[in-house]
C-alpha cells in the first residue's frame, strides 16, 4: 500500500499545515467555526473508541460533554478556581465519574439495551440540570464563564483548543492500539470467543466506557472555554445524536473518521443554516442517506476507491 | 487426579443433555469423548468450560473445584477450549487472532500504553507455525477456509497455555485429508507444548488413531469406558454406531 | 397538604388513564422491536406527528372521525417509512438502524415545524365527554372513564389478534424464528410491512386518544419515547404484560407525583428506572 501510505502523508502534512496557518488566514468567524470542528472531534473519537473498539454505542455522550461543561462552567463562576490546567483535569474526571456510574449498570448490556441506557441517562441529567436552577441556571444555562489569563483571545482558544484535542486523540490512538485496545476489538467482534481466552469482558467494557467519558469530557470542557458558556440542549439526546452521527459518517471503522464528519458536519449545518431555517430537515435526509446509501462512512468510500483501484491493477 | 467430572447434570426443559456423568482424565493422556450426533458431547463440553451452569454435579481440576465458574475464570485455571461450529475473531488477522489471546494470557489486556503489535511477537508466529498458518498470518480470520479456521481455533486455545485442551469436534466439516493433517499436528503440539486433551468426535475412525482413553457418551449418559481397543470391542458402542438405534 | 382518600382515588383513576395511553405507545414499540428486531427511535416523532394530525382532523371533521381516521393515516405513513427507509437495514446491525431512526426523528419533527408552526396547540374535549362521573365513590372526569375504557378494548383486541388468529400465529413465529417462518412461505416482509404499520397505528391511537387531555409542542416526542423506553425497562423488553403493568406504574407515579412533589413529578420515572436496573437489569417482568 505504499500509494495509500502516501497519499495519508501528504494529507496529513497539508491538513497540519492548514491547521496552523489558519488564524493568521481566515477570519474570526472560521476560526470559530474551526474550532467547534476540532471540538466536536474530539467528542467523536472519544465515542468511536467506545463504538469503533469496544462495539458498544452509546447514544448518550452527550451526558459526558455536559457533565464537563457544567463542571468548568460551575467551578469558573463559583469557585475562586480559575486555572485552566486544574480545571480541564477536575471537568473531564468528573465526566469519567458519571461514566464509571453509569457503566456499573450497562457494561453487561449489549446493542440495543446498551444505547437505550444511554440515552435515558442522558435525558435524565438533561431534566435534573433544567431543575437544579440554583446551581445550573436552568433553562437559560450558565452564561459569562471566562477562564482567566491567555484564553480570552479567539485565536489563543483556537491553539490552545488544537493543542488539547491532539493531545487527547494521540493518547486514545496509543490506547486503541495497545493490548487494552485490542482486547476491546475482540470483544466487539466475539464477546462470548473473548471470555474463552480470558479476556474480562464486562470490565474491558466498563474501563473502555470511562475513558471515553473522560475524553469526551474534555471536549465539554474546551466548549465552555470556547463558547464561554454552559446551556442544558448540551445533555439533551440530539447532541449526543450529533456525536453519533459524525461517527457514522466519517466512518468508524478508521481512528479520523469522526474528524472528517465533523468537519463535513458542521460545515454544512454552517451553509445550509445561512440559507434555509429547516436544517433538522435537511440533516435528517442526511442521516438517511448516509445510513442507506454509505453505511462505512466517508473513510470507507475513500478505501473503496483505493480497493477498486488497486485491483484494476492486477486484473 | 488431573481432571474429574462428578455426577454432572444438566437438563434442558425437562430433556437430560447431560445425565450422571462422571469421567476422570490423567494428564498427559489424549482423552477422547465419542458418541453419536447429540449425544451431548458439545453440552458437556460447555459445562467443563464455563459457557452454561450444570444443575448439579461438579467439575474438578488439579484439586480444585471449578464447578459454575465463568468462562473467563475456566481459561486462566488453565483449560482451553475450541468450538466445534467456528468461532473466532472474523474481522480480525489470523495473527491479532492469536495476538488478543497470547495478550489476555499473559494479562496484559489491561496494559494500555505499549503497541500491542510489537509485543510476543516471535511467540505468535510460533503459534501460527505450528498450526500451519504462518502463510495466512494477514488474511482476515472470516476469509481464511474452513480447515484454516479449525486451525486457527487450535492456534487460538494454544495461546493460552493450557494444561488442559478441550477440542470440540476439531476435524467437523473437513475432508478426510484435511482430517488426519490436523491429527498430525494436533499430536505434535501435544508433544511440544506436553498439554493433556480432551477431545470430542462423532467420527470413531479419527478417535482410535491417537486416543489414550476413551468415553462412549449416548443419550447423555457414559455408557462405556477403555482404551482404543477395549472400545472397539464394546457390544454397546457396537449397537450403537452399527445397529443405528438403541 | 392533607390528602383525603377520594382525592387520592381520583388521582389514580387519571393515573390509570395516563398509563393507559403509555401501555398503547409502548406496545407499539414493543411489537415492532418484538418482530422487526429494530427499535424504532422514532416511534414518539411518529406519535407528535399523529398528536398533530388530530389537531387538524378533529377540527375539521370533529374529534370523533378524528379516532378512525388518524390511525389509518398513520398506519398509511408508517407503511411508506416502513418501505421506503426500514426494509433496507434489518440486517444492517443496530448502529445503523438507530441512526437511520434519528434521521426520521429530525425530519418529522422539523415537518411538523414546518407544517403547525412553533407554537404549542391545544387539544378540545368533546362536550359528550366533558364533567365528571361518579364511580364507586370516586370522582373522576367522564374522558378518564372513556380512555380506560376503549384502551382496554384495543389491548384485549390485540391480545386475541397476537394469540388466536392466524395472522397472530405467524407473528409469535417470527419472533420466535424469522427464518424458519420465511421457509414456510409466509411472506415475512408483508408480514413486517404490516407488524410496522400496526405499530405506528398503535401510536397515532394514544396519540389521539391523548389529545383532548394535554396540549401538543414541539419536542414532546422525546418526552414520549422515553417514556416508552422506561415503560420497556421496567416491563421488559418484548413483554406484552410488562408493558401494561410498567404503563400503568409510570402513570400512577406521574399523577400522584403531581400531588406529593409537583416540581419533580416526573423525575419519578426516572428514579423507578434506575431503581428498576439496579435490582433487575432484564426488566420486572422479563421471561428471563
Amino acid at each position: 500500500m505504499p500509494a495509500k501510505s502516501k497519499f495519508v502523508w501528504i494529507f496529513g502534512c497539508l491538513i497540519a499545515f492548514f491547521l496552523i496557518i489558519v488564524p493568521f488566514v481566515l477570519s474570526r468567524f472560521w476560526v470559530g467555526t474551526i474550532t467547534e470542528i476540532l471540538i466536536l472531534t474530539l467528542a467523536g473519537i472519544s465515542l468511536n473508541f467506545l463504538l469503533g473498539y469496544a462495539g458498544c454505542l452509546s447514544f448518550g455522550h452527550g451526558a459526558f460533554f455536559a457533565t464537563a461543561a457544567y463542571t468548568t462552567a460551575i467551578l469558573i463562576t463559583r469557585t475562586g478556581l480559575n486555572q485552566y490546567f486544574v480545571i480541564l483535569l477536575v471537568a473531564p474526571l468528573m465526566a469519567a465519574f458519571l461514566g464509571a456510574i453509569i457503566g456499573i449498570l450497562i457494561s453487561r448490556l449489549y446493542a440495543f439495551y446498551y444505547a437505550i441506557m444511554t440515552v435515558a441517562f442522558t435525558m435524565i441529567l438533561w431534566s435534573i440540570i433544567r431543575r437544579l436552577r440554583d446551581l445550573t441556571g436552568g433553562d437559560s444555562g450558565i452564561l459569562g464563564v471566562h477562564f482567566a489569563g491567555f484564553l480570552q483571545e479567539m485565536n489563543n482558544i483556537y491553539f490552545f483548543t488544537l493543542a488539547v484535542v491532539v493531545l487527547c486523540a494521540i493518547i486514545l490512538w496509543i490506547i486503541g492500539n495497545s493490548p487494552f485496545g485490542w482486547a476491546l476489538r475482540a470483544i466487539r467482534e466475539n464477546p462470548v470467543r473473548s471470555s474463552f481466552v480470558s479476556i474480562n469482558v464486562v470490565w474491558h467494557r466498563y474501563l473502555a466506557l470511562v475513558v471515553s467519558s473522560f475524553f469526551c469530557g474534555m471536549a465539554g470542557s474546551l466548549h465552555v472555554v470556547y463558547t464561554f458558556g454552559a446551556f442544558p440542549e448540551l445533555a439533551f439526546w440530539t447532541k449526543s445524536a450529533d456525536i453519533v452521527t459524525i461517527c457514522i459518517l466519517g466512518g468508524i471503522n478508521s481512528f479520523l473518521g469522526p474528524a472528517i464528519g465533523s468537519a463535513v458536519l458542521i460545515l454544512l449545518e454552517t451553509f445550509i443554516t445561512s440559507v434555509t431555517l429547516y436544517w433538522p430537515l435537511i440533516l435528517g435526509i442526511i442521516i438517511c442517506a448516509v445510513v442507506l446509501l454509505m453505511p462505512q462512512g466517508i473513510t470507507g468510500l475513500i478505501r473503496n476507491v483505493f480497493n477498486k483501484g488497486r485491483g484494476e491493477f492486477r486484473a | 487426579m488431573f481432571f474429574e467430572v462428578q455426577n454432572l447434570e444438566k437438563s434442558f426443559g425437562g430433556v437430560k443433555a447431560t445425565d450422571n456423568v462422571s469421567l476422570h482424565i490423567n494428564e498427559g493422556d489424549i482423552c477422547s469423548l465419542i458418541g453419536p450426533n447429540g449425544a451431548g458431547k458439545s453440552t458437556f463440553f460447555n459445562l467443563i468450560t464455563g459457557y452454561i451452569r450444570p444443575d448439579s454435579g461438579k467439575v474438578i481440576f488439579l484439586g480444585e473445584d471449578i464447578t459454575g465458574k465463568t468462562a473467563m475464570a475456566i481459561a486462566r485455571k488453565g483449560i482451553a477450549r475450541s468450538f466445534q461450529i467456528v468461532n473466532i475473531f472474523p474481522q480480525l488477522t489470523a495473527y491479532e487472532n492469536v495476538m488478543v489471546a497470547v495478550l489476555s494470557q499473559k494479562k496484559r489486556s489491561f496494559n494500555v500504553i505499549h503497541p500491542a503489535k510489537k509485543i510476543d511477537k516471535d511467540e505468535i508466529y510460533g503459534l501460527l507455525q505450528s498450526t500451519g498458518l504462518e502463510q495466512q498470518a494477514q488474511m482476515l480470520g472470516g476469509q481464511l477456509s474452513h480447515g484454516n479456521q479449525k486451525r486457527l481455533e487450535v492456534a487460538i486455545a494454544l495461546a493460552l497455555k493450557p494444561k488442559l485442551l478441550a477440542l470440540d469436534e476439531p476435524t467437523a466439516g473437513m475432508a478426510e485429508e484435511e482430517k488426519s493433517a490436523i491429527l498430525e499436528t494436533i499430536k505434535t503440539l501435544m508433544k511440544m507444548t506436553g498439554c493433556t486433551i480432551l477431545l470430542c468426535e462423532h467420527d470413531m475412525s479419527v478417535i482410535f488413531s491417537i486416543s489414550d482413553q476413551i468415553w462412549v457418551l449416548h443419550n447423555g449418559r457414559i455408557v462405556a469406558n477403555g482404551n482404543v481397543e477395549e472400545i472397539k470391542n464394546n457390544e454397546v458402542v457396537q449397537r450403537i454406531y452399527l445397529g443405528g438405534r438403541e | 397538604m392533607e390528602i383525603s382518600l377520594p382525592l387520592l382515588g381520583t388521582l389514580v383513576a387519571t393515573g390509570i388513564a395516563r398509563g393507559m395511553i403509555y401501555f398503547l405507545l409502548s406496545c407499539g414499540l414493543t411489537i415492532i422491536f418484538g418482530v422487526l428486531g429494530v427499535v424504532n427511535f422514532a416511534h414518539g416523532a411518529f406519535y407528535m406527528l399523529a398528536f398533530y394530525l388530530t389537531f387538524t382532523i378533529a377540527n375539521a371533521v370533529g374529534f370523533g372521525s378524528s379516532l378512525i381516521l388518524v390511525p389509518v393515516l398513520m398506519a398509511l405513513i408508517g407503511a411508506i417509512f416502513e418501505a421506503g427507509l426500514f426494509r433496507r437495514i434489518y440486517k444492517a446491525g443496530h448502529v445503523l438502524q438507530l441512526l437511520l431512526s434519528v434521521g426520521i426523528i429530525f425530519i418529522i419533527s422539523d415537518i411538523v415545524r414546518l407544517v403547525w408552526g412553533l407554537d404549542p396547540i391545544n387539544g378540545d374535549m368533546p362536550a359528550l365527554f366533558a364533567g365528571r362521573v361518579d364511580f364507586f365513590g370516586i370522582a373522576m372526569s367522564k374522558y378518564s372513564l372513556f380512555i380506560i375504557v376503549i384502551s382496554s378494548l384495543i389491548a384485549l383486541g390485540l391480545i386475541l389478534t397476537i394469540y388466536k388468529t392466524k395472522f397472530g400465529s405467524i407473528i409469535r413465529a417470527c419472533v420466535f424464528d424469522e427464518e424458519m417462518t420465511r421457509g414456510l412461505g409466509i411472506n415475512v416482509s408483508r408480514v413486517f410491512l404490516y407488524v410496522f404499520m400496526g405499530g405506528i397505528g398503535l401510536a397515532a391511537v394514544a396519540a389521539v386518544i391523548a389529545y383532548p387531555t394535554t396540549s401538543g409542542m414541539l419536542g414532546m416526542d422525546a418526552q414520549m419515547i422515553i417514556i416508552a423506553f422506561s415503560v420497556a425497562i421496567i416491563g421488559g423488553v418484548g413483554s406484552i404484560g410488562g408493558a401494561l403493568i410498567a404503563a400503568l406504574i409510570i402513570g400512577i407515579v406521574e399523577s400522584l407525583g403531581i400531588l406529593i412533589m409537583p416540581r419533580y413529578a416526573d423525575s419519578f420515572i426516572y428514579i423507578i428506572v434506575v431503581a428498576v436496573l439496579f435490582v433487575r437489569p432484564q426488566g420486572l417482568f422479563s421471561l428471563e
